[in-house]
């Protein structure tokens, strides 16, 4: 019974889908919206689900998608005025700042600077905990590129951390 | 020893080549008090992802479900929104309506009341702001009680005709 399977599979992906939507456009209502949206496609398309090899991976797909339209389409800005950006580059050292949430957005800050596709598979990996070979058949990319891709993802990662660290010691 | 082993992961992970697993040793690791200095700078990146994962989208799903007989979805938020255009464009009607009858239907009101012009824009420019904001209010009362609906909604869509 259809009902039964989204209420069961579907429903409980809200969360999931809602982080990755924002990580992609870095606003909430904007990520409400693209999740709202899904729920409906994912519904539309209930007739197709028996075809899908997993429900869960085809939603963060059509999460992605859409995310990824809405950004490029109306919301150009957000691409240059981040939600929240409040932390000016390598002021803020994780040893000089004193509470959590500061240190908090100048992770996020720096993952913001990440392209979209590394961004993405970093959400995928380090904070959903994603095999590589779920990320790669999500992004509908080879394996390779999904290991290439957190390699450096991550090390751009560490280079700003340790940059930033540094200027704190100075 | 466990610094050596701890060193040995992070490389790996900076490379991209730590299983799964190894990434969760990495965070609790971290979430530790225990934290060698030579790592600090890096307690807030996997704080950061231990954190990420419990980030929840605070409205509920409209259901898509509560769609019977192939009937269209209504976004509650959007018929509010267009509601509130209709009363904004109703009342500019309204108002230019007035402020052209005016002068001709009511010349000694109209004398009596402002000196200058100025001191007129300045007053209906405080009516209309009190408007808008009365009217906000009203938005956000009226999304306020559908959220409080929704449980009712929940309950008369439940069965699925399929």
């Amino acid at each position: 019974m259809s009902l039964q399977t989204f209420t069961n599979e579907v429903l409980p992906l809200k969360d999931k889908l809602y982080r990755f939507a924002l990580r992609i456009l870095r606003d909430s209502q904007e990520a409400e919206d693209v999740v709202q949206d899904i729920m409906i496609k994912v519904w539309d398309k209930r007739e197709e689900w028996k075809n899908w090899s997993s429900i869960e991976a085809m939603c963060m797909t059509m999460t992605r998608n859409l995310a990824i339209d809405r950004t490029r389409s109306k919301h150009k800005r957000l691409a240059e005025i981040p939600e929240g950006f409040d932390v000016v580059e390598g002021s803020a050292s994780p040893e000089q700042t004193a509470s959590s949430k500061d240190m908090m957005n100048y992770i996020k800050n720096i993952m913001d600077q990440l392209p979209e596709k590394q961004k993405s598979i970093l959400q995928l990996r380090d904070i959903e905990g994603y095999t590589y070979q779920e990320i790669a058949d999500l992004l509908d990319i080879p394996l390779s590129q999904v290991k290439v891709n957190v390699h450096r993802a991550r090390l751009f990662m560490k280079k700003e951390i340790l940059k930033s660290s540094e200027y704190g010691r100075k | 020893m466990e610094e050596n082993k701890i060193r040995e992961i992070l490389e790996k992970y900076w490379e991209g080549e730590t299983s799964l697993e190894e990434e969760k040793e990495l965070r609790s690791y971290f979430a530790s008090s225990q934290v060698s200095d030579e790592f600090a700078p890096f307690i807030p990146l996997f704080t950061f992802f231990e954190q990420e994962q419990l980030v929840e989208m605070k409205s509920e799903i409209t259901k898509p479900v509560a769609e019977k007989q192939g009937g269209k979805v209504i976004n509650l938020r959007w018929a509010i929104n267009v509601a509130a255009s209709i009363a904004i464009f109703a009342l500019m009607f309204l108002v230019n309506k007035q402020l052209k009858q005016e002068p001709n239907a009511n010349q000694f009101a109209y004398e009596d009341t402002y000196q200058s012009p100025e001191e007129a824009l300045k007053e209906v420019k405080l009516a209309l702001l009190y408007v808008s904001e009365k009217m906000n209010k009203g938005v956000s009362t009226t999304a306020h009680s559908l959220e409080k609906m929704q449980p009712l909604d929940e309950i008369i869509n439940v069965p699925d005709r399929r």
